[in-house]
């Protein structure tokens, strides 16, 4: 079990993976995580789920290469390899119903889960104007796919090398400006887009979704590492979430505890290199 | 083993009667010295020898009335596999325990046996303060019998093979028993883990030190043998929808136990750098934290940490603390020694490894540096009121006493209270205080037919031997249920009027 | 034996009390004893029904044929339902019982030397029971009348919801002691562990030796009477009820 399927470099430190897991895929709802482990005595990995196949029970993963473990995932697993573990489908999947017009926002690798929120809504029913954001051209990647299930997309690159110049906040803006009637906002991406679109949206009354990934371990809310202050409350993001009110969050609290281990990951990186050296 | 070895160790030879040797003191279990073994992870105690084995169990009065029986939750025959170590018979000692309990090297580790089989050993009446080590005795003949070939295997024949197939969801303590006893009654049995290894509590709550990893996946390999399918990696609820589960199966048991952690809910509770107990035990025991940078989870090590309870895992966590390298680690406990839930062998061990306790303390606020790290924590004085409903006396606030510890990890170790997960994703499911399952006292069934539950699920988290008992009752339960599911086999059908 | 094995075959009904007049209607053979019966049924022991099926067809013989009687049973033959809804005869029993023994028992004596499962006394209403060994869980629960005894440990809920009768038990008892009472008497002579006379309305309960903890919760009526060693042991919630600590001179 557990088989990799297919695996493809997107774009710089951003991979794609296919990996055989029947129940996972089966039971996949948008919005929903799954958390996998390389080796007996891995890290478990908490990724949102970025694309599921039910009858070929394979579910696809995009994950950045940023720290040891997906570093490690990215360079010693190749197709036909097995991973240790892979649990899921985690959290509470995302509300979708007709709600009219939707502009679904994917910041970096936040492209990736929107995919399948997008296609469910699309199928629900509603309006989906998509706006994705990158650094670059060269680190673009599933704009296409996006594209084939939004009925409008927008793509900003930071340094304008492709699309419009800018973040995905001005292209909101410029949609906000054009009068487009907005219903409802949902935005996966890095903290600080998220912040700054809950921040961006809170004047306008629109309701504003986003999807936390915050340290976990166990991912069913036993451990409560993933706790998190919403709307004056602690929250698991695990089980309740992964989305909520964008702006109820305490985005403050979000941005210290997800440096909690940034000295370990350094240390064990440095470790890791120095063997490297060492061969 | 040969007939000479065994006399040189002092067993009772065959067709001899037992001069049994009540009045000596009791065999001390050799520990590692507490200088040595707060820089490791290996066991504390290092367990009996053979000659201690024996020289404790001739002690033992065997008597016919025995008072330890009555008072084991899961009622193993005490007398009868103390006898047979006393004869030399090491392997058919753990066989006799197996009959009653699937997991003797657990229990014979962390059962609080001084308040069970040892408080009512009879020998407390002439030789006080000296009972039977039978926790000890059970230990080392499950660790006889798991260190041999095959000691892991089950040997009993299964007799009759029935049609019926149950779910057993969680994998800890009782829902092993569970999976052990319906698979010995000839079901057919699949227990699912949500976690990557099957053990639940032992696995990721119990450290090392406590409970040896190796041997609960012993342990749970001998109830693999007994023909019960172990799934990981399979959460009922998210993985498979209950409503499969549901159709699939002819009884469902659910021994999820409690693993929600409670939270202080003060100021500053969500700060990095203040863990709750099971984010740090997990992190630790399962994830094996401690090996970093070999395993790759990451924990934070403290130089001064503060655990705020003390509870067992309280005791656990601290000790842990002194392990990882902290220069000092203290409890923070609103009521005295006196009152602590904690067991007294565990209390002595931490003190021995340099813990300290803070009694009469109660934490208010947590205060952060600049970065978010938690750097102290405000406490306030308590004094000990009036007893309230559980007998023990009610902490209450000192007025203007508040004063500040430094520290740079806190971990909360305040009890916890069963998992929402299934509760939330079985309908018409009757529940206490939001998640502790209702079932029937006598036959374990929940409020939606054909579900039954068992463990901490259904009372809080307590003891890993009240789990076994719960499952071990809740799979006779299930048994009666399975062959019969039409009658309503409690009291109704047998009332007949006069 | 033919009969027997006919009368296993047939399916399992609901109720005992039924399947009990179905085996009254069987021809026995009179002139046989009990231990004749057992010992020409034996061979079906491995079968699954066999413990069920084979004390309410002894019980229904006894009934019948009205005799004292003595019955030595082998070990590894598991007999549930022994001495069901007897009324006269008085039989003494060689060896160890399954569960259910003297369930529904509605008069004569039934002496064990040996030991018995679990249930023990289910719901009995007269007679008498004597064990001279262990008994298992669930001793006589919902009991309504009649005496029991009990030469060594009796284990977990002994008299769980009892109307009337007495119980003696010589040596402990296990968790839980006269759950739900409502009358009757208890005696243990030696300890009794966790969970005495919980949610109890009526009867009484003594126990001579040591007590574990959880005293009394939630008990409403009757009366428990403790050693006064254990005074100090914390006692639950009451709403009625009396529990006293005497002293029990030692014998």
């Amino acid at each position: 079990m557990f088989e990799i399927v297919s695996k493809k470099i997107l774009a710089e430190n951003v991979v794609e993976m296919t990996i055989k897991a029947e129940r996972v895929a089966k039971a996949h709802k948008p919005g929903q995580f799954l958390i996998l482990m390389n080796y007996e005595h891995s890290e478990r990995i908490p990724l949102t789920i970025a694309d599921s196949d039910k009858e070929k029970g394979e579910v696809t993963i995009v994950f950045l290469v940023v720290g040891f473990s997906t570093n490690e995932l990215a360079t010693n697993f190749n197709v036909g390899d097995k991973l240790y573990s892979v649990v899921g489908p985690l959290g509470t999947p995302t509300h979708i119903e007709n709600f009219g017009k939707v502009v679904v926002i994917g910041g970096g690798l936040g492209v990736a889960p929107i995919y399948p929120i997008c296609k469910g809504l699309k199928e629900a029913g509603n309006e989906v104007i998509s706006i994705v954001g990158f650094r670059s051209k060269n680190l673009m990647f599933w704009v296409q796919r996006i594209e084939s299930v939004s009925s409008r997309i927008i793509v900003t690159t930071d340094d304008g090398s492709y699309g419009m110049k800018g973040f995905v906040t001005n292209a909101l803006q410029k949609l906000y400006d054009e009068k487009e009637k907005i219903d409802r906002v949902i935005a996966i991406g890095p903290p600080i887009m998220m912040k700054n679109v809950s921040k961006m949206t809170l004047p306008w009354g629109i309701p504003t979704f986003v999807s936390l990934n915050t340290i976990m371990v166990d991912g069913t809310g036993m451990c409560g590492g993933c706790r998190l202050e919403i709307g004056g409350e602690t929250k698991f993001v695990c089980v309740d979430g992964p989305d909520f009110d964008g702006h109820k969050v305490n985005w403050d609290e979000m941005e210290i505890r997800m440096k909690v281990y940034k000295n370990q990951e350094q240390q064990i990186l440095e470790e890791h290199n120095c063997k490297i050296g060492l061969r | 083993m040969d007939k000479k070895e065994l006399l040189e160790l002092g067993v009772v030879e065959e067709g001899k009667p037992k001069k049994p040797t009540p009045r000596l003191p009791r065999r001390e279990i050799a520990c590692q010295d507490p200088k040595e073994r707060i820089k490791n992870f290996n066991e504390v105690a290092l367990g009996y020898t053979l000659k201690d084995a024996v020289y404790e169990a001739m002690r033992c009065l065997e008597c016919s009335k025995p008072r330890c029986v009555v008072a084991c939750p899961v009622h193993i025959d005490i007398p009868s596999f103390i006898g047979l170590i006393a004869r030399g018979k090491f392997e058919e000692a753990c066989e006799d325990i197996r009959k009653y309990n699937s997991l003797p090297a657990v229990c014979g580790r962390v059962c609080p046996q001084e308040n069970l089989c040892e408080a009512a050993c009879i020998i407390n009446d002439t030789n006080p303060k000296n009972p039977i080590a039978i926790g000890r005795l059970e230990r080392f003949a499950a660790d006889y019998l798991l260190s041999q070939e095959n000691g892991n295997e089950n040997k009993i024949e299964i007799r009759h093979k029935t049609p019926f197939k149950v779910a057993v969801i969680g994998s800890g303590p009782t829902g092993l028993t569970c999976a052990a006893e319906l698979a010995k009654m000839g079901h057919t049995v699949h227990l699912f883990e949500a976690l990557h290894k099957p053990g639940g509590v032992m696995m990721y709550g119990i450290p090392e030190f406590r409970l040896p990893k190796e041997i609960v996946q012993k342990e749970i390999n001998y109830v693999r043998s007994l023909g019960v399918n172990i799934e990981t990696n399979c959460i009922i609820g998210k993985t498979i929808p209950v409503s499969d589960i549901m159709n699939e199966f002819d009884a469902i048991y659910i021994g999820t136990g409690a693993g929600f952690p409670n939270m202080m809910h003060i100021p500053g509770e969500n700060f990095a750098g203040i863990y709750s107990a099971n984010e740090f035990l997990t992190r630790v025991n399962l994830m094996r934290a401690y090996e970093f940078p070999k395993s790759s989870t990451p924990i934070r090590k403290p130089k001064k940490g503060v655990v705020v309870g003390a509870g067992f895992t309280a005791f656990d966590v601290v000790r842990i603390m002194l392990r990882l390298g902290a220069d000092e680690a203290e409890i923070v406990y609103r009521r005295t020694r006196k009152e602590m839930p904690g067991r007294g062998e565990e209390i002595e061990h931490s003190q021995e490894e340099g813990a300290k306790i803070r009694e009469l303390t109660n934490p208010v606020r947590f205060i952060g540096d600049e970065n978010g790290f938690v750097k102290a924590v405000e406490v306030q004085r308590m004094e000990l009121g009036e007893p309230d409903s559980s007998g023990r006396r009610r902490p209450v606030p000192v007025p203007d006493s508040n004063y500040i510890i430094d520290t740079d990890l806190v971990v909360i170790a305040i009890g916890q209270t069963p998992n929402v997960l299934i509760p939330s994703a079985l309908k018409n499911l009757s529940t206490r205080w939001g998640s502790v399952i209702n079932v029937n006292r006598e036959t374990y069934m929940t409020s939606v037919p054909k579900v039954f539950a068992g463990g901490d699920a259904i009372t809080g988290a307590a003891t890993v031997i009240l789990a076994i008992r719960a499952a071990k009752e809740a799979s006779r339960g299930i048994d009666e249920f399975l062959k019969d599911p039409q009658k309503k086999w409690y009291p109704q059908a047998f009332s007949e009027k006069k | 034996m033919e009969l027997f094995e006919n009368f296993l075959k047939t399916n399992k009904e609901d109720d005992v009390k039924r399947e009990f007049e179905k085996a009254l209607n069987l021809e026995f053979d009179l002139k046989l004893t009990l231990q004749d019966v057992l010992n020409s049924i034996s061979h079906f022991n491995s079968e699954d029904n066999f413990p069920y099926k084979s004390g309410i067809f002894l019980s229904a013989f006894a009934f019948k044929r009205n005799c004292d009687d003595v019955l030595k049973v082998e070990n590894g033959i598991e007999i549930d339902y022994f001495g069901s809804f007897l009324k006269s005869n008085q039989i003494t029993v060689k060896g160890d019982l399954g569960n259910f023994t003297g369930a529904f028992l509605d008069g004569g004596t039934l002496l064990i030397e040996g030991s018995i499962g679990d249930k023990g006394g289910y719901s009995m209403n007269k007679g008498k029971i004597w064990i001279k060994g262990k008994a298992g869980n669930h001793l006589c629960h919902f009991m309504r009348g009649g005496d029991v005894l009990v030469d060594k440990n009796a284990l977990d809920f002994v008299g769980n919801s009892m109307v009337g009768g007495t119980i003696e038990i010589k040596g402990s008892s296990g968790y839980s002691l006269g759950y739900r009472m409502v009358g009757g008497e208890i005696e243990v002579k030696d300890l009794s562990w966790d969970l005495i006379g919980e949610e109890m309305v009526g009867g009484k309960i003594t126990v001579r030796g040591h007590i574990g903890k959880e005293l009394c919760q939630n008990m409403v009526g009757g009366i428990v009477f403790l050693n006064e060693e254990y005074k100090d042991t914390p006692k639950g919630k009451t709403s009625g009820g009396k529990v006293v600590f005497m002293n029990f001179r030692k014998r």
